[in-house]
């Protein structure tokens, strides 16, 4: 009966390792496994949120490239003069600086696109990553799967996105050079394609961690409910064996009293 | 034959049931004392007259010449006596364990939330962080709070099972003296008895008392007990010297009582001593073996506290290690891994070993009260069974002295009223 009432009380049927040294491990098997879905979880927040930061950097990176673009094809009409093109130098000029910074966006105090050192800055005193720098940082996302955190920024930002960039501002000097114009808007459709790469690169790994986060998110329900089924007491069949052993406890106490009255002295005079 | 055989006779009849009732009187007296067994008076008749003889009355037929006590014999089933013994040995042995494991297990407070697996997974938690933010001040902060915490628990627990350990040994220095006082108390009684038995008398209430404490004795030891002959003018049915063997685990015997030399001396240092000598105790019987399974045994059937100590240790040297390196962080996880395992294994091993000793435990205490009610449905008192028997000895009591009158009557009849014919 005392174990009942304790199963009733703490609503376990585990208390201690010996009411069942299987399920014991089991439980602590299946809380080290909400532990770490529950870390998981956690990662992946951090995880997208870096991601969708880089996103929207290539977002915006792709619109400053587009608009230079346009200034590209509306450079190469013949008919504007050297004035009108010193405007479009000045304007590609801002966008080249707008690149730079996006090139240096810090979130959290990462810098996102610098994947061999976040602490600094990925563009810094003239000096441009080669395209071949693709290491980055891998996190854990789960048992097993890491998943790269960063984009190939040489491909988007290096040398040769910002010498061909230079190029075309070279190209808008006060003498008309038509041909290194031409030549400039492919070079920005070059770096567009690249853009558009690594976009679709992160984009896929992205979809991967959406699938990645649901099982996580199904894994943590089933775990928690068999948790539950190994440890948790079944309250209606715990009560019901208390009254029962009850009741037959009651019994012997009764029957117990019946046999202990009568001896002999009771029927000698 | 006397003039007076038959008042003799009546005479012994008298005594003979006064004798009987006496001893009702007692057994009923005893009725409730602990490890008393009901005695019963054994009448005989006295050897008829005459005896052959040349020189014999020529009488028709032999005259009886009444009823005397033979003896006064103690109701007891040796075999029993064994069987209970062995039992008690069981019991005492799983009892000990489940009581001393039961108290380890509590200690380590599994499953939990706050027990040392969980805390473990919060630090495995915090490494991960550091994995994504291996350059965040305030993550590694964390780490190295949360690896101090492990690092606490670990000390605890081993701290724990360390003033468990010395627990133990209290008890077992308690335990040895009681048996070293039961031994020396036997060995008094031995001698006793002797004195008792030499002269022909049959000490029942010593034989008793020495049955209890040998009782006694074997919840702690496993013990073989052989029945001496005390020599000198003892009478038939007597029980004699006892002699106490300890069985040890590689099959020979160590006597610990021997009529006539000192009992033997139980010490502890580490383990168990007798007379100086160290010694073995055979696996699951006696309390004193578990407590020492319990404390640094090395059986297979159970854990010792030592196991635990060592195993505990070297987990907490690994998550040192684990600390003192805390960037080098996919050894680290998989050390983490390693601990976590070996930590699962030892609580399932220490739950498997404490749910064993429990059943046992109940298993034993069964068997034991079983062969007790036995035991007990033999030697002691049924108060109907004595007053059935005092009626039958008051009624004798009241015939003889019928008799008594009677030949009393006869005598008066022969020396009062015969020839005083004329007077």
């Amino acid at each position: 009966m005392g174990n009942y009432m304790e199963q009733l009380a703490t609503g376990k049927k585990i208390n201690r390792p010996s009411d069942d040294p299987f399920g014991t491990v089991k439980a602590m098997n299946y809380r080290s496994q909400l532990a770490e879905v529950d870390q998981y979880k956690r990662n992946i927040n951090e995880v997208h949120h870096k991601m969708d930061n880089i996103d929207a950097a290539l977002d915006e990176t792709t619109k400053v490239l587009h608009r230079i673009r346009e200034l590209a094809v509306y450079a190469s009409n013949d008919t504007h003069d050297s004035e009108e093109r010193s405007y479009i130098k000045k304007e590609v000029e801002q966008l080249r600086e707008q690149l730079v910074k996006i090139a240096n966006t810090n979130v959290n105090g990462e810098y996102i696109f610098n994947a061999n050192d976040p602490t600094s800055k990925l563009i810094e005193n003239g000096n441009y990553p080669s395209e071949t720098d693709v290491s980055g940082t891998e996190i854990v996302i789960s048992k097993g799967i890491k998943i790269n955190t960063n984009v190939n920024a040489g491909a988007v930002f290096g040398t040769d996105t910002f010498e061909r960039i230079d190029n075309f501002i070279q190209s808008l000097e006060p003498d008309d050079n038509q041909a290194a114009i031409s030549a400039s808007i492919e070079d920005i459709d070059h770096i567009l394609k690249k853009v558009l790469n690594e976009r679709a690169d992160l984009g896929a790994r992205m979809n991967r961690i959406d699938l990645i986060e649901n099982r996580l998110g199904e894994t943590e329900v089933l775990t928690t409910k068999m948790m539950a089924e190994n440890e948790n007491i079944d309250y209606e069949k715990v009560i019901t064996q208390f009254m029962t052993q009850e009741s037959v406890h009651r019994a012997a106490l009764a029957a117990s009293s019946r046999l202990i009255q009568p001896t002999l002295l009771d029927f000698l005079r | 034959m006397s003039t007076f055989h038959g008042l003799e006779m009546a005479k012994r009849a008298l005594a003979a049931q006064q004798a009987a009732l006496y001893t009702t009187g007692h057994n009923i007296a005893n009725a409730n004392t602990e490890g008393y067994s009901r005695q019963r008076v054994n009448l005989e008749t006295l050897p008829s007259y005459p005896a052959s003889s040349r020189n014999r009355p020529q009488i028709p037929g032999q005259l009886g010449q009444g009823v005397q006590v033979a003896s006064v014999e103690r109701i007891r089933d040796s075999f029993l006596d064994a069987q209970y013994r062995m039992e008690n040995s069981k019991n005492g042995y799983w009892e000990s364990m489940a009581h001393g494991m039961n108290r380890m297990e509590s200690l380590f407070n599994e499953p939990s939330e706050t027990g040392l697996s969980s805390t473990l997974d919060k630090f495995w938690q915090s490494l991960q962080d550091l994995a994504v933010h291996p350059d965040d001040e305030a993550v590694r902060s964390v780490v190295m709070q949360r690896g101090k915490t492990v690092s606490d628990t670990f000390n605890d627990l081993i701290g724990r099972m360390n003033r468990l350990q010395e627990d133990i040994e209290v008890q077992i220095d308690r335990e040895l003296t009681n048996v070293n006082t039961i031994l020396k108390d036997i060995d008094r009684l031995n001698q006793e008895i002797k004195s008792m038995e030499q002269i022909g008398s049959t000490p029942n209430d010593l034989y008793d008392k020495r049955d209890q404490l040998i009782d006694q004795l074997s919840k702690y030891v496993d013990i073989k007990v052989k029945h001496v002959d005390s020599g000198g003018n003892s009478a038939a049915g007597t029980s004699g010297l006892v002699q106490i063997e300890l069985m040890q685990s590689n099959g020979q015997s160590l006597t610990i009582i021997e009529p006539g030399e000192a009992p033997a001396q139980f010490t502890y240092n580490g383990t168990i001593q007798i007379n100086g000598q160290g010694t073995d105790l055979p696996s699951s019987s006696g309390s004193l073996k578990a407590l020492v399974d319990l404390h640094s045994g090395d059986d297979s059937i159970s854990i010792s506290i030592e196991t635990i100590v060592t195993t505990l240790g070297n987990m907490a040297n690994r998550f040192n290690d684990v600390l003192n390196n805390i960037d080098n962080l996919d050894n680290n996880f998989s050390v983490i891994d390693e601990i976590r395992n070996t930590y699962k294994g030892l609580i399932a091993d220490i739950g498997a070993v404490t749910q064993e000793a429990n059943r046992m435990a109940e298993n034993t205490s069964v068997l034991k009260s079983h062969v007790d009610t036995q035991r007990m449905s033999v030697s002691s008192v049924s108060l109907d069974e004595e007053m059935t028997n005092m009626i039958k000895f008051q009624h004798a009591y009241s015939a003889a002295a019928r008799s008594m009158t009677a030949m009393d009557e006869l005598l008066d009849r022969i020396i009062n009223n015969m020839g005083v014919v004329g007077r």
